[in-house]
């Protein structure tokens, strides 16, 4: 209906592409954005989700790259990740979106000097503050370290803390890297505990794949 | 003897399974206020390093952006330590690893109720 309204409306294309796509509909999928994206070529949201689609066509070994899930139709297309073959994240700022699912949550990956290796961290306005806050939350490691140091409780594994607007948790990461978990307030102490793990084990892959 | 306001939340929180020590400090500072310990316990030192790391967690998430802080954990490879503050006061919980976690957490926030 809101394509025969509007035949070139660029969100409506990319709606029912993903409705496409979570059906397996990949032919259909791809020709209604490409449709969409000749008609509005500079739609940089059309041509990432036409990315997308087209890197989960089938692969040489007649494979799918990408299994899409219920939980995808949650966002727009424009903001799913592009995966690779391995099931990694192509740009570093998607890494843990697959662990994290729901768009409350973002992690990060901070180097020793906290600068952002991997993730994202978007206000409702859709800046990335990713810097930002690894800056400031990057210090609490320090202090983490020093208070396991004096109590003789050997290293830190994990702090966690509720705040009013989320739930953060943080863990030490490889080569005196900081990963940082925040998830929405809704999100449970012991969910966003194991989600700390799970993206700390992707981070572990992904330095490992990095090197 | 004068018994601290204190007494009665610190006493709950040390009958919870895993908690070695419960201490009431002041977050600025890092003063000991009040405290139940084990033998050998540092209650100074505890107060201190629990007080800071909490008092870093606050001024981080404030500079972030994600407002006040309520219950902290710092789970390291042989134990824990819970922290909760209310005003300028913390409350924390030293525990080992195989701790209740949730209780714990239930017992300081009722600790921190009382310190309002």
């Amino acid at each position: 209906m809101a394509r025969r309204i509007a035949p070139g409306h660029a969100g409506a294309a990319k709606g029912i592409g993903f409705i496409h796509f979570g059906r397996g509909e990949l032919a259909e999928a791809e020709r209604v954005l490409s449709e969409a994206a000749e008609a509005s070529p500079a739609d940089e949201g059309l041509r990432s989700a036409l990315a997308y689609v087209r890197s989960a066509t089938v692969t040489a070994d007649g494979r799918s790259a990408v299994v899409p899930s219920s939980d995808a139709s949650d966002a727009p297309v424009a903001d799913r990740p592009q995966v690779t073959e391995g099931g990694m994240a192509s740009d570093s700022r998607d890494l843990f979106a697959s662990v994290l699912v729901d768009s409350t949550r973002t992690a990060l990956l901070l180097d020793r000097d906290g600068l952002v290796l991997a993730g994202a961290y978007y206000t409702g306005d859709g800046r990335d503050v990713a810097e930002e806050i690894g800056a400031h939350l990057s210090g609490v490691s320090d202090e983490a370290m020093r208070t396991t140091r004096h109590l003789g409780v050997g290293p830190w594994r994990a702090i966690v803390f509720e705040a009013e607007a989320a739930t953060v948790a943080m863990a030490p990461s490889g080569d005196e890297g900081l990963l940082v978990l925040a998830a929405g307030g809704a999100t449970p102490l012991g969910l966003t505990r194991r989600l700390l793990d799970r993206c700390a084990e992707r981070a572990r892959a992904w330095l490992g794949d990095a090197r | 003897m004068t018994v601290s306001p204190f007494a009665s939340a610190l006493d709950c929180l040390t009958r919870v399974r895993g908690v070695t020590a419960a201490l009431v400090a002041d977050e600025r500072d890092g003063i000991l206020v009040d405290a139940r310990l084990h033998v050998g316990q540092r209650g100074d030192r505890v107060a201190a390093l629990a007080a800071s790391l909490y008092r870093k967690a606050r001024l981080s998430a404030g500079s972030a952006g994600l407002g006040q802080v309520g219950f902290l954990q710092l789970e390291a490879a042989n134990g824990r330590v819970c922290v909760v503050g209310r005003g300028d006061l913390v409350v924390v919980a030293v525990a080992s690893l195989d701790a209740n976690v949730g209780m714990i957490r239930v017992e300081l926030l009722r600790a921190a109720e009382a310190l309002a």
